[in-house]
Protein backbone atom coordinates (compact mmCIF):
# COMPACT_ATOMS: atom_id res chain seq x y z
CA UNK A 1 0.00 0.00 0.00
CA UNK A 2 1.22 3.46 -0.77
CA UNK A 3 0.96 6.52 1.45
CA UNK A 4 0.94 10.29 1.17
CA UNK A 5 4.11 11.97 2.41
CA UNK A 6 2.42 13.42 5.49
CA UNK A 7 0.98 10.01 6.36
CA UNK A 8 4.46 8.50 6.25
CA UNK A 9 5.81 11.33 8.41
CA UNK A 10 3.11 10.58 11.00
CA UNK A 11 3.58 6.83 10.89
CA UNK A 12 7.35 6.45 10.79
CA UNK A 13 8.21 9.55 12.83
CA UNK A 14 10.71 10.64 10.17
CA UNK A 15 10.87 14.19 8.85
CA UNK A 16 10.81 14.91 5.11
CA UNK A 17 14.45 15.99 5.31
CA UNK A 18 15.48 12.65 6.85
CA UNK A 19 13.58 10.81 4.12
CA UNK A 20 15.44 12.83 1.47
CA UNK A 21 18.81 12.04 3.08
CA UNK A 22 17.97 8.32 3.23
CA UNK A 23 16.76 8.29 -0.39
CA UNK A 24 19.93 9.97 -1.68
CA UNK A 25 22.04 7.54 0.38
CA UNK A 26 20.06 4.62 -1.02
CA UNK A 27 20.65 5.85 -4.57
CA UNK A 28 24.42 6.11 -4.05
CA UNK A 29 24.45 2.73 -2.27
CA UNK A 30 22.68 1.00 -5.19
CA UNK A 31 25.17 2.57 -7.63
CA UNK A 32 28.09 1.25 -5.53
CA UNK A 33 26.37 -2.15 -5.29
CA UNK A 34 25.92 -2.30 -9.07
CA UNK A 35 29.62 -1.48 -9.52
CA UNK A 36 30.54 -4.29 -7.10
CA UNK A 37 28.21 -6.84 -8.70
CA UNK A 38 29.52 -5.90 -12.17
CA UNK A 39 33.14 -6.40 -10.98
CA UNK A 40 34.04 -2.82 -11.89
CA UNK A 41 34.95 -1.55 -8.40
CA UNK A 42 34.92 -2.66 -4.71
CA UNK A 43 35.28 -6.28 -5.83
CA UNK A 44 37.50 -7.70 -3.08
CA UNK A 45 35.98 -10.51 -0.98
CA UNK A 46 38.94 -11.16 1.33
CA UNK A 47 38.14 -10.90 5.09
CA UNK A 48 40.42 -7.93 5.74
CA UNK A 49 39.07 -5.89 2.84
CA UNK A 50 37.13 -2.66 3.35
CA UNK A 51 35.27 -2.90 0.03
CA UNK A 52 31.96 -4.07 1.54
CA UNK A 53 32.15 -1.23 4.08
CA UNK A 54 32.77 1.27 1.26
CA UNK A 55 29.68 -0.02 -0.59
CA UNK A 56 27.60 0.47 2.57
CA UNK A 57 29.27 3.80 3.48
CA UNK A 58 26.51 6.05 1.97
CA UNK A 59 23.98 4.45 4.32
CA UNK A 60 26.26 5.01 7.33
CA UNK A 61 26.87 8.62 6.26
CA UNK A 62 23.07 9.13 6.05
CA UNK A 63 22.73 7.74 9.59
CA UNK A 64 25.39 10.15 10.87
CA UNK A 65 23.71 13.11 9.13
CA UNK A 66 20.32 12.13 10.58
CA UNK A 67 21.84 11.80 14.06
CA UNK A 68 23.33 15.31 13.72
CA UNK A 69 19.95 16.64 12.49
CA UNK A 70 18.17 14.99 15.45
CA UNK A 71 20.60 16.53 17.94
CA UNK A 72 19.90 19.98 16.46
CA UNK A 73 16.13 19.39 16.64
CA UNK A 74 16.49 18.18 20.25
CA UNK A 75 18.40 21.32 21.28
CA UNK A 76 15.94 23.62 19.49
CA UNK A 77 12.88 21.93 20.99
CA UNK A 78 14.49 22.08 24.45
CA UNK A 79 15.27 25.80 24.09
CA UNK A 80 11.68 26.48 22.94
CA UNK A 81 10.40 24.68 26.05
CA UNK A 82 8.93 21.56 24.42
CA UNK A 83 10.86 19.21 26.72
CA UNK A 84 8.41 16.28 26.62
CA UNK A 85 8.14 16.36 22.83
CA UNK A 86 11.92 16.67 22.50
CA UNK A 87 12.54 13.61 24.67
CA UNK A 88 9.88 11.48 22.91
CA UNK A 89 11.19 12.41 19.47
CA UNK A 90 14.82 11.82 20.38
CA UNK A 91 14.10 8.42 21.98
CA UNK A 92 12.19 7.24 18.89
CA UNK A 93 14.72 8.57 16.35
CA UNK A 94 17.69 7.22 18.32
CA UNK A 95 16.08 3.78 18.61
CA UNK A 96 15.36 3.68 14.87
CA UNK A 97 18.87 4.83 13.91
CA UNK A 98 20.61 2.50 16.38
CA UNK A 99 18.70 -0.63 15.36
CA UNK A 100 18.98 0.14 11.63
CA UNK A 101 22.73 0.79 11.96
CA UNK A 102 23.18 -2.40 13.98
CA UNK A 103 21.56 -4.41 11.19
CA UNK A 104 23.88 -2.84 8.61
CA UNK A 105 26.98 -3.46 10.71
CA UNK A 106 26.03 -7.13 11.24
CA UNK A 107 25.32 -7.53 7.52
CA UNK A 108 28.61 -5.86 6.54
CA UNK A 109 30.57 -8.09 8.93
CA UNK A 110 28.89 -11.18 7.46
CA UNK A 111 29.48 -10.10 3.85
CA UNK A 112 33.09 -9.17 4.63
CA UNK A 113 33.66 -12.64 6.12
CA UNK A 114 34.36 -11.32 9.63
CA UNK A 115 31.55 -13.26 11.32
CA UNK A 116 29.52 -16.43 10.81
CA UNK A 117 26.22 -15.16 12.14
CA UNK A 118 23.04 -16.70 10.70
CA UNK A 119 20.81 -14.48 8.59
CA UNK A 120 18.05 -14.84 11.21
CA UNK A 121 20.41 -13.28 13.77
CA UNK A 122 21.39 -10.52 11.34
CA UNK A 123 17.72 -9.77 10.59
CA UNK A 124 16.70 -9.71 14.26
CA UNK A 125 17.19 -5.90 14.63
CA UNK A 126 14.85 -5.39 11.65
CA UNK A 127 12.17 -7.54 13.30
CA UNK A 128 12.62 -5.54 16.49
CA UNK A 129 12.09 -2.27 14.65
CA UNK A 130 9.06 -3.72 12.88
CA UNK A 131 7.47 -4.36 16.29
CA UNK A 132 8.04 -0.71 17.21
CA UNK A 133 6.58 0.42 13.89
CA UNK A 134 3.51 -1.79 14.45
CA UNK A 135 2.92 -0.16 17.84
CA UNK A 136 3.19 3.25 16.18
CA UNK A 137 0.73 2.17 13.47
CA UNK A 138 -1.80 1.24 16.15
CA UNK A 139 -1.45 4.71 17.70
CA UNK A 140 -2.44 6.44 14.43
CA UNK A 141 -5.90 8.02 14.22
CA UNK B 1 -9.32 2.10 4.41
CA UNK B 2 -8.14 4.23 7.29
CA UNK B 3 -4.48 5.08 7.75
CA UNK B 4 -4.08 2.57 10.61
CA UNK B 5 -5.51 -0.26 8.53
CA UNK B 6 -3.31 0.60 5.55
CA UNK B 7 -0.24 0.90 7.77
CA UNK B 8 -0.94 -2.48 9.39
CA UNK B 9 -1.56 -4.12 5.99
CA UNK B 10 1.79 -2.85 4.73
CA UNK B 11 3.44 -3.85 7.99
CA UNK B 12 2.04 -7.41 7.77
CA UNK B 13 3.19 -7.83 4.17
CA UNK B 14 6.68 -6.58 5.11
CA UNK B 15 6.92 -8.95 8.09
CA UNK B 16 5.84 -11.97 6.02
CA UNK B 17 8.24 -10.99 3.22
CA UNK B 18 11.18 -10.62 5.65
CA UNK B 19 10.39 -13.95 7.32
CA UNK B 20 10.30 -15.68 3.91
CA UNK B 21 13.51 -13.89 2.88
CA UNK B 22 15.28 -14.99 6.07
CA UNK B 23 14.17 -18.60 5.53
CA UNK B 24 15.33 -18.42 1.91
CA UNK B 25 18.76 -17.10 2.89
CA UNK B 26 19.10 -19.52 5.80
CA UNK B 27 18.16 -22.80 4.10
CA UNK B 28 20.07 -24.64 1.41
CA UNK B 29 16.97 -25.74 -0.49
CA UNK B 30 15.97 -22.60 -2.40
CA UNK B 31 12.40 -21.67 -3.27
CA UNK B 32 11.35 -19.53 -6.21
CA UNK B 33 12.13 -15.83 -5.66
CA UNK B 34 8.77 -14.91 -7.20
CA UNK B 35 7.19 -16.86 -4.31
CA UNK B 36 9.33 -15.05 -1.73
CA UNK B 37 8.10 -11.71 -3.11
CA UNK B 38 4.47 -12.91 -2.92
CA UNK B 39 3.44 -10.68 0.06
CA UNK B 40 4.74 -7.63 -1.80
CA UNK B 41 2.91 -8.68 -4.99
CA UNK B 42 -0.30 -8.95 -2.95
CA UNK B 43 0.28 -5.51 -1.44
CA UNK B 44 0.86 -4.08 -4.93
CA UNK B 45 -2.28 -5.81 -6.19
CA UNK B 46 -4.26 -4.19 -3.38
CA UNK B 47 -2.80 -0.77 -4.28
CA UNK B 48 -3.67 -1.33 -7.96
CA UNK B 49 -7.20 -2.30 -6.92
CA UNK B 50 -7.58 0.95 -4.97
CA UNK B 51 -6.28 2.98 -7.91
CA UNK B 52 -8.78 1.32 -10.26
CA UNK B 53 -11.61 1.77 -7.73
CA UNK B 54 -10.76 5.45 -7.27
CA UNK B 55 -10.75 5.94 -11.07
CA UNK B 56 -14.04 4.14 -11.58
CA UNK B 57 -15.99 5.20 -8.50
CA UNK B 58 -16.01 9.00 -8.54
CA UNK B 59 -14.16 12.08 -9.64
CA UNK B 60 -14.94 14.00 -6.48
CA UNK B 61 -13.23 11.46 -4.23
CA UNK B 62 -16.08 11.49 -1.74
CA UNK B 63 -15.63 7.78 -1.15
CA UNK B 64 -11.88 8.18 -0.71
CA UNK B 65 -11.74 10.84 1.99
CA UNK B 66 -9.70 8.53 4.22
CA UNK B 67 -7.15 7.99 1.47
CA UNK B 68 -6.05 11.34 0.06
CA UNK B 69 -3.23 9.56 -1.72
CA UNK B 70 -5.68 8.00 -4.18
CA UNK B 71 -7.37 11.30 -5.14
CA UNK B 72 -7.02 13.64 -8.10
CA UNK B 73 -3.56 14.20 -9.57
CA UNK B 74 -1.98 12.11 -6.81
CA UNK B 75 -3.57 9.05 -8.40
CA UNK B 76 -1.25 9.49 -11.36
CA UNK B 77 1.84 9.76 -9.12
CA UNK B 78 0.79 6.67 -7.17
CA UNK B 79 0.14 4.79 -10.40
CA UNK B 80 3.63 5.61 -11.73
CA UNK B 81 5.29 4.65 -8.42
CA UNK B 82 3.33 1.39 -8.25
CA UNK B 83 4.23 0.54 -11.86
CA UNK B 84 7.94 1.30 -11.38
CA UNK B 85 7.98 -0.71 -8.14
CA UNK B 86 6.47 -3.74 -9.90
CA UNK B 87 8.97 -3.46 -12.80
CA UNK B 88 11.88 -3.15 -10.32
CA UNK B 89 10.70 -6.23 -8.41
CA UNK B 90 10.18 -8.23 -11.60
CA UNK B 91 13.69 -7.49 -12.88
CA UNK B 92 15.16 -8.26 -9.46
CA UNK B 93 13.30 -11.58 -9.27
CA UNK B 94 14.40 -12.42 -12.82
CA UNK B 95 18.04 -11.76 -11.91
CA UNK B 96 17.82 -13.79 -8.69
CA UNK B 97 16.11 -16.71 -10.44
CA UNK B 98 18.59 -16.84 -13.34
CA UNK B 99 22.08 -16.58 -11.90
CA UNK B 100 23.74 -16.17 -15.32
CA UNK B 101 21.34 -14.12 -17.40
CA UNK B 102 22.46 -12.21 -20.46
CA UNK B 103 20.93 -9.10 -18.90
CA UNK B 104 23.65 -6.63 -17.74
CA UNK B 105 23.48 -5.64 -14.08
CA UNK B 106 22.67 -1.99 -14.79
CA UNK B 107 19.46 -3.10 -16.53
CA UNK B 108 18.44 -4.71 -13.23
CA UNK B 109 19.18 -1.53 -11.30
CA UNK B 110 17.71 0.90 -13.84
CA UNK B 111 14.06 0.60 -12.62
CA UNK B 112 15.27 0.87 -9.00
CA UNK B 113 17.27 4.03 -9.77
CA UNK B 114 14.34 5.52 -11.68
CA UNK B 115 12.06 4.81 -8.74
CA UNK B 116 14.46 6.36 -6.20
CA UNK B 117 15.05 9.46 -8.37
CA UNK B 118 11.29 9.84 -8.84
CA UNK B 119 10.77 9.60 -5.06
CA UNK B 120 13.51 12.21 -4.49
CA UNK B 121 11.75 14.53 -6.98
CA UNK B 122 8.49 14.05 -5.05
CA UNK B 123 10.10 14.69 -1.66
CA UNK B 124 12.00 17.91 -2.57
CA UNK B 125 9.07 20.37 -3.26
CA UNK B 126 7.38 19.95 0.18
CA UNK B 127 10.78 20.42 1.80
CA UNK B 128 11.44 23.63 -0.16
CA UNK B 129 7.92 24.92 0.64
CA UNK B 130 8.45 24.14 4.34
CA UNK B 131 11.71 26.08 4.51
CA UNK B 132 10.27 29.03 2.54
CA UNK B 133 7.44 29.31 5.10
Amino acid sequence: MLFALQELVRWLGLTVFEMLVHLIALLVFTIFLALRLDDIAFTSTSPGSYDVWIVFSPLFVADVLCTYFNVIVLIRLYIEGHVKEAIARTVWSSAMLFVWSLFKVLLCRRLAGLSNLDYSEIMSPIFLILQLIAIRACQLH
Amino acid sequence: MALTQRALTTWASMVIFLVLLTIQLQTKQKQSWYLIFMPIWLDDALTALFIICSCVHSNSCQAMTEMPVFCGSRRCIIFVICLMKIIAQLTLCYKLENQNPQLPIYYIFLPIWTLIVYLIIIVIPPLVRHYKD
